[in-house]
C-alpha cells in the first residue's frame, strides 16, 4: 500500500512538472557585437583674425555588447564600455585651468582621470504575459526629441561627449504593463539620481531620493501620444534637489511632414534649496518641439527643433557655467533653434550641416561633417565645429570662474576625424 | 435585314461580355495569386544586397534581415548586419510604421505620407521603399485588367484603388502554372516606369513554394537591390509582441 502511494504521489509530480514546463524552453540565444571608435580633434583660438593658441584631443571608445536569450520570456543584455579620453577632450584637463575649488589629482594617486571601465548596461527582460518587467543598469531613454529630450529625468548628457550614441544607464527597475495593441502604462523606479555621481553621501538612502517616472501611451492614427508624472532627483554642489513634472509626448506626422513634441512642465511643489520665488508656468515649463522633412528634388533631409527651457537664463549676464561643468543642464540658454541638413551622395558618402542657435544672446555653433561607409562595418567621417558669438555669449564659449579665472569652452574653431569599427 | 441585324445585336453582346468576362477572369487571377500568397504567419531569415549602380556587381553592401509576419497587414524586420545598425527594428502595422533605433533607444513613428513611404528605410537605403516593405493584397490594393494572356503567363495591369498609394500604377506578371508573380513593374506619376520586381529561383518551403531570390531594380536611379531568403517557416507560433507597436523593440 505504501509503495503503490509512493509510487502514485511521483507520478502525478512528475505530470505536473511536465504540464509546468511545457512550451517553457526555446532555442537559446547568444549574440556578442560591439564597436571601436576613435575621435580626435585639433581646436585653434583665433583673435584679430591670427590664430592665438591651439590644442588637441582623443577619445577612444570600445563598446561591448551581449544579448542572451536563455529561454523564451526571458531576456539579458550588457554594454561594457571602456573609454580613454585625452587632451582638451578630458574635462579634468579642462578643469585643471581653472580653480574650481576641487583638490588637485595628484592627490588621488589610485585614481584613473584618462580610463575608465564601466559596465553602462546591465538589465534582464522578464516577459509575463501581458507585463513586461526590467530590472539592473536600464537606458531610460524617454522621450521623442531629437536633440533635446525634456522628460528624460533620469540622466544628463556631458557636452564634451562627442563619441558615443547609447543613454547612460540607470540602475532601477521598469515595468511596462499592455493593454492590448493601443495602449500602455509605463512606470520606473530609479535607484540612482540624475547627477550619477560615483561617490556617496548620508542622503543617498533616503526615502525621498528615489526617483520615479509613470506614463500611459496611446497609438492612434496619426500620432501616438503619451502623458505621465516624472519624479527627479539631482545631486548638486547644494545638496539633493527633487522637483516634480507632468510630461506628454507625441510623435507622427502630417502629410510628408514628420511632427514631434515632447513637454515636462515642473510643478509647483519642488523642494529646492533655491525655492521660495513665485511660481511661473513659462520659467517651469521645457519642451522640444520639431520636425523632418525629405526634399525629394535633391534628397536631402532637412530638421528642425526648437527648445524652451524655462529654468535658462535669457540674460548672458545671468549665465552660471557651473551649471554646465557639473551637467545639471546641457545648456545655459532660454530658447534654442536647432536646424539640420543631410543628403548622401555618390556612393556611401554622406554630408550634412547642423547648427543650434541660441535665440536669446545670438550665439551659434556649426558642425559640417562629411561621412564614408568604407565598408559594411567601417565608417570614417571628419567634420568641423564653428563656434561664434560676442563676448560673454553661451557659443563665444569664454567664462569667469569665481570673478577671476578665465575659462574658454569651446574655442573658436575645431577640426575632428572619427572612424569606427563595429563587430 | 433580321438576320444581319441579329447578327450585329450578337457580336455586340459579344463584345460587351467578352470585356466583363475578362474583368473577372483578372479579378479571379489576382484572388488566386493572393491565395497563393496568403499567409497566417511566417518567419524567415533573408539577405539583402544593395547595388548602387545595377550593372556594377562588385559594388554592394550586404544587410541581414530577421523577417516575422502574421496575415497581410503586420509584418516586422529586424536588421541582424552589418553590426553598425544591429538591433535596428521596423514594424507595419497596415499604413502604420514604427522604427527603433537600437543605439540610442528610442523608437519613432515613421510619417505615413505618400513621399515617406516612398523612402527606403532610414540607415539601410536601397530600392525597397517602406510601402514596398509593407503588406496588403493586391485585390484590396489594386483593380486590375489583363494587359496581355500569353501562352505561359498573364500580365495584368492595376490601378490602386486608394489616394495613399505611392504608385500610380503597376504592372503583374503571373506564371499560369502555379499563379506565382514572376514580375512587378511599378510606375510613379513623376517617373514613369519607375521600378522592376522580378521574382526567381522558386523552391519549395515548408510546404509552400516560394520565391527566394527578388531582384528590384530602380531605373530612375539605375540601381538595384537584391533580396535572397536563405530560410522561411509557414504556420508558426509568433508572439503577439513582435507586432505591438509600444512593445516590439522588447
Amino acid at each position: 500500500m505504501m509503495k503503490r502511494e509512493f509510487i502514485s504521489i511521483i507520478i502525478i509530480i512528475s505530470s505536473l512538472c511536465a504540464a509546468l514546463s511545457k512550451n517553457t524552453y526555446a532555442e537559446e540565444t547568444v549574440s556578442l557585437y560591439g564597436y571601436l571608435a576613435n575621435y580626435f580633434q585639433g581646436s585653434f583660438i583665433f583673435e584679430d583674425n591670427k590664430m592665438r593658441t591651439s590644442t588637441w584631443g582623443d577619445i577612444l571608445l570600445l563598446r561591448l555588447k551581449g544579448d542572451w536569450t536563455p529561454e523564451e520570456n526571458l531576456h539579458f543584455h550588457t554594454e561594457v564600455s571602456f573609454t580613454g579620453k585625452l587632451g582638451n577632450l578630458n574635462p579634468n584637463v579642462l578643469y585643471n585651468s581653472v580653480d574650481l575649488g576641487f583638490p588637485p589629482q595628484d592627490q588621488f594617486p589610485y585614481n584613473d582621470f584618462i580610463n575608465e571601465l564601466t559596465i553602462d548596461h546591465a538589465w534582464g527582460l522578464v516577459n509575463l504575459g501581458s507585463i513586461d518587467l526590467q530590472f539592473g543598469k536600464i537606458p531610460i531613454a524617454w522621450g521623442t526629441g531629437y536633440i533635446f529630450n525634456p522628460t528624460t529625468k533620469t540622466v544628463t548628457t556631458s557636452y564634451i561627449d562627442r563619441v558615443s550614441e547609447e543613454t547612460l544607464g540607470t540602475f532601477g527597475i521598469v515595468s511596462s504593463f499592455y493593454m492590448g495593441e493601443k495602449s500602455t502604462i509605463i512606470a520606473y523606479l530609479a535607484f540612482q539620481d540624475r547627477s550619477h555621481k560615483n561617490f556617496t553621501t548620508k542622503d543617498d538612502e533616503r526615502g525621498n531620493n528615489l526617483p520615479f517616472g509613470m506614463k500611459t501611451q496611446i497609438i492612434t492614427n496619426s500620432f501616438d501620444i503619451s502623458f505621465g508624472l516624472i519624479k527627479e532627483v539631482l545631486h548638486t554642489q547644494d545638496g539633493y534637489q527633487r522637483n516634480y513634472y507632468l510630461s506628454t509626448d507625441c510623435d507622427g506626422g502630417i502629410g510628408d511632414l514628420g511632427l514631434y513634441a515632447e513637454t515636462a512642465a515642473r510643478l509647483p511643489v519642488s523642494r529646492t534649496s533655491s525655492s521660495g520665488k513665485e511660481y511661473s508656468i513659462e520659467e517651469n515649463l521645457e519642451i522640444a518641439v520639431g520636425g523632418y522633412y525629405t526634399v525629394y528634388g535633391i534628397d536631402t533631409d532637412v530638421r528642425l527643433e526648437y527648445y524652451h527651457q524655462g529654468k535658462g537664463e535669457s540674460r548672458k549676464s545671468k549665465y552660471d557655467i557651473m551649471k554646465i561643468l557639473t551637467q545639471e543642464q546641457l545648456v545655459l540658454g532660454e530658447d534654442y533653434l536647432f536646424v539640420s541638413l543631410e543628403r548622401p551622395f555618390f556612393h556611401y558618402w554622406k554630408a550634412s550641416c547642423g547648427s543650434l542657435f541660441n535665440l536669446n544672446d545670438g550665439s551659434f555653433v556649426l558642425f559640417p561633417e562629411v561621412a564614408y561607409d568604407v565598408y559594411n562595418n567601417f565608417q570614417i567621417s571628419a567634420g568641423s565645429f564653428i563656434f561664434a558669438g560676442k563676448t560673454e555669449t553661451e557659443f563665444n564659449g569664454e567664462f569667469r570662474i569665481n570673478g577671476t579665472d578665465e575659462l574658454d569652452l569651446t574655442e573658436t574653431f575645431s577640426l575632428f576625424m572619427r572612424g569606427k569599427i563595429c563587430f | 435585314m433580321n438576320k444581319t441585324r441579329a447578327v450585329y445585336i450578337t457580336l455586340l453582346f459579344v463584345l460587351l461580355f467578352s470585356h466583363a468576362y475578362t474583368d473577372e477572369d483578372a479579378l479571379s487571377i489576382i484572388r488566386k495569386v493572393d491565395e497563393k500568397q496568403w499567409i497566417e504567419t511566417s518567419k524567415s531569415e533573408l539577405s539583402m544586397l544593395v547595388f548602387p549602380e545595377a550593372g556594377d556587381e562588385n559594388t554592394f553592401r550586404e544587410f541581414k534581415v530577421l523577417s516575422y509576419c502574421r496575415g497581410n497587414e503586420d509584418s516586422y524586420m529586424e536588421f541582424l548586419y552589418p553590426r553598425t545598425i544591429k538591433g535596428l527594428k521596423l514594424l507595419s502595422k497596415g499604413d502604420d510604421q514604427w522604427i527603433y533605433f537600437a543605439s540610442t533607444g528610442r523608437r519613432r513613428k515613421i510619417a505615413s505620407s505618400l513621399q515617406s513611404k516612398k523612402q527606403s528605410v532610414k540607415g539601410v537605403g536601397g530600392d525597397f521603399s517602406y510601402e514596398d516593405l509593407g503588406n496588403g493584397k493586391l485585390e484590396e490594393k489594386y483593380s486590375f485588367t489583363i494587359l496581355e494572356n500569353l501562352k505561359n503567363k498573364w500580365v495584368l495591369e492595376g490601378k490602386p484603388n486608394k489616394d495613399g498609394s505611392v504608385y500610380s500604377c503597376i504592372v503583374v506578371h503571373v506564371d499560369k502554372s502555379n499563379y506565382l508573380v514572376t514580375k512587378i513593374e511599378y510606375h510613379t506619376e513623376e517617373e514613369g516606369h519607375y521600378k522592376d520586381l522580378i521574382m526567381e529561383e522558386v523552391k519549395v518551403i515548408s510546404g509552400k513554394q516560394t520565391a527566394t531570390r527578388m531582384t528590384m531594380i530602380n531605373h530612375d536611379r539605375e540601381s538595384k537591390t537584391v533580396v535572397i531568403i536563405h530560410s522561411a517557416e509557414y504556420e508558426v507560433p509568433i508572439d503577439d509582441k513582435y507586432f505591438n507597436p509600444t512593445r516590439f523593440n522588447k
